[in-house]
């Protein structure tokens, strides 16, 4: 609301009631602030928020049917561009979670990380999350998930932009041939990335 | 902006137009307050502004190529775990706040699902129903899409009431209802996204 005091004018001597009521109506306001005191292009800072932060899903899957033998040892077995652009904050790692509908024997394993395809090749920029092991629920081939880390903000794993176009993968740490072995199973990989929103 | 006070120091015999300068100033300050009136870590809440939501999408697909016998009777057809919150429990809450599926292949239209929200015990998914739907025929053609959770902001917390929170929770697709028909054609597809909104997040 637009601020007023009772008082624009002052009689001649000052009264000190008047003083007093324009003090009172200013003291008043304070408190009572809200949208319609703020210029329409305020400018509020990502340091003046109590709660800045975003998050976006980075989702990555692979499937038994892009399988030749289940789960393999090495190799980039899934991959997501790495959203945002360098002039933008970098975005943190702060979670990631897996599901598996056919887990095998419970031995495969992967890696989460950032990195760049450099003449036809993966180089890493970042280990996000390391030798992630897709285990057994309660037995051979079952399902399962898992959590493989939950951090605040302050704890995550920084990734930082670079000039190169990024991207974030699943690549085969530890071979298991009997997991994903099943028609139409899967196991899907949420990164989930969080930063503070962003002025432009 | 700065308030500067016309007359920052009075005479001794106060002039009644130095005090309504002063006024005046301080009045015209409260109706044009920008950032630099807020210390730099001022803590303004999100429930302070205006627009305040962040919106998530978690998407669900299943492809005609991991089915043996098209669409199935039972069994998880997709899954994403996620995280709804971190270590903490102080964050806002998540909601489900929209949800449409699509289909490339809808075969006799009888083909249902469920979605879930759940985890994988021991072995199985255990779930618990937040919206159902048929993956119904529109009388000719081979596409349909339903738009079947729509800007709800409040029915569909996730995890759901009663749910202890957990680490390796999420989201599923779970066969109802089979339709032998259904992503019978090679390259089909079933897509579910969900949008998932919260408030901006302090931690």
């Amino acid at each position: 609301m637009t601020a007023t005091i009772p008082y624009g004018t002052l009689t001649d001597p000052i009264d000190r009631e008047e003083i007093m009521a324009n003090f009172r109506a200013l003291a008043a306001k304070l408190g009572a602030l809200d949208t319609s005191d703020l210029t329409a292009s305020a400018g509020i800072t990502v340091a003046q928020m109590a709660s800045p932060y975003q998050d976006a899903f980075v989702h990555l899957e692979v499937r038994a049917e892009a399988l030749a033998s289940g789960w393999p040892g090495s190799g980039i077995l899934a991959a997501a561009p790495y959203p945002g652009i360098s002039t933008n904050e970098a975005w943190k790692a702060v979670a990631v979670h897996w599901a598996c509908t056919d887990t095998g024997g419970g031995t495969g394993a992967f890696n989460v990380k950032l990195g760049t395809f450099v003449s036809g090749n993966f180089v890493s920029a970042t280990t996000i999350a390391s030798s992630v092991l897709i285990s057994n629920g309660a037995a051979a081939n079952d399902s399962n998930s898992g959590a493989e880390f939950t951090k605040t903000y302050a704890n995550g794993t920084g990734l930082s932009f670079a000039a190169d176009p990024r991207s974030i993968v699943i690549q085969g740490s530890s071979a298991d041939a009997s997991t994903l072995t099943a028609q139409g199973s899967f196991v899907h990989v949420c990164v989930t990335l969080r930063r503070a929103v962003q002025e432009s | 902006m700065t308030v500067t006070l016309t007359n920052d120091s009075l005479s001794a015999i106060v002039d009644k137009s130095e005090m309504e300068a002063n006024f005046e100033d301080l009045r015209a300050a409260y109706e044009a307050l920008t950032s630099e009136d807020f210390r730099a870590k001022a803590s303004i809440r999100t429930r302070q502004f205006a627009a305040r939501y962040q919106h998530s999408r978690i998407d669900l697909c299943v492809y005609a190529e991991a089915l043996a016998a098209g669409w199935p009777a039972s069994g998880v057809m997709a899954a994403v775990i996620f995280k709804p919150r971190v270590e903490t429990d102080d964050l806002e809450d998540l909601f489900l706040y929209d949800a449409h599926w699509c289909c490339t292949d809808f075969g006799a239209g009888a083909g249902t699902f469920s979605l879930q929200w759940g985890s994988f015990e021991t072995g199985s998914w255990v779930g618990t129903q937040i919206a159902s739907d048929t993956i119904a025929t529109p009388g000719a053609g081979l596409y349909n899409e339903e738009h079947f959770i729509q800007n709800d902001g409040s029915t569909y917390p996730l995890p759901p009431s009663g749910f202890t929170q957990a680490d390796n929770m999420g989201l599923a697709i779970i066969a109802t209802g089979a339709d032998a028909a259904a992503l019978s054609n090679q390259g089909s597809l079933f897509r579910c996204t969900c949008i998932v909104r919260r408030e901006l997040t302090g931690q």
